[in-house]
């Protein structure tokens, strides 16, 4: 079903479309934020992180190396 | 949390290797949490490659069956605010994003941007920053309070404050009509008698 327009072509003014807005502000900023967050997920992975883990490995097998990168959670 | 699973403390090869495939798992989430944190690519990257590096090597530590998404994002924040932040090698977001913002009002008039959005975290505490950021990543509150250690109450308290915030810097100041006192009730004729009439 077609929304009723009034005389400006809109469906409610620009009064009505600023108290919508208002009334979902939360709800826009939320999906905005987890938009931001999703978009840094779905980046490719740098190949250096998934190298990472090995060349701490290495170091920490080499002479001299230990532990001291830990860290209590 | 449901994206990662594990179960055995890591002190096996086999428990190892879970840790490992945990550990990629949480990459992505890391590059987004530490990329909220100081709002540079390269930056965050630094700073979730050295977390990692920081978990890996601690995950002794880990307790299996616990949160293993609120410990890698607490070690993670917890090398931002220390090392990193003392050592000036992160800055706390993006210095000529928080330039732009400082110069540049909101968009006006048109939808909404992700760009104002950002610009809009830049504004905000790093405290409220990061507990707006954590609750839309899926962390509950309690989680937040985990990774941040603070009380429950001081995560309500700074989402809360950064969500008004945030809004208020997107939405820029309230309408005039909207803060204007409403219209006095129209006055009626009174008689001699102080009857109104009419």
């Amino acid at each position: 079903m077609a929304k009723r327009l009034d005389r400006t072509g809109t469906t409610g003014g620009t009064g009505g479309a600023v108290r919508t807005r208002r009334s979902i502000g939360a709800d826009y900023i939320s999906a905005g934020l987890r938009e931001l967050w999703a978009a840094v997920e779905q980046e490719p992975v740098p190949e250096e992180f998934l190298s990472i883990l090995d060349m701490a490995d290495a170091r920490r097998a080499a002479p001299g190396g230990g532990e001291r990168d830990g860290e209590q959670a | 949390m449901s994206d990662v699973t594990l179960a055995r403390r890591p002190q096996s090869p086999e428990a190892d290797r879970i840790f490992r495939r945990d550990l990629v798992a949480i990459i992505p989430a890391l590059r987004a949490f530490a990329r909220g944190l100081c709002g540079n690519r390269d930056l965050a990257d630094d700073l979730a490659q050295e977390a990692l590096t920081k978990a890996w090597a601690a995950r002794q530590s880990y307790t299996p069956g616990t949160n293993f998404r609120a410990w890698m994002f607490r070690i993670l924040r917890n090398h931002f605010y220390t090392t990193a932040v003392v050592a000036k090698r992160f800055v706390a977001y993006d210095p000529e994003l928080a330039e732009r913002v400082l110069t540049t009002p909101a968009t006006q008039g048109g939808e909404r941007t992700l760009y104002d959005l950002q610009r809009g975290l830049a504004t905000l505490s790093a405290e409220q920053r990061e507990a707006l950021i954590l609750l839309e990543s899926g962390l509950q509150w309690d989680e937040i309070a985990t990774v941040t250690g603070v009380p429950l109450g001081t995560v309500k308290s700074r989402i809360t404050r950064g969500r008004v915030a945030l809004k208020r810097f997107m939405e820029g100041p309230p309408d005039a009509d909207a803060t204007a006192a409403p219209p006095a009730p129209p006055r009626l004729a009174r008689g001699a008698d102080g009857v109104p009439v009419g």
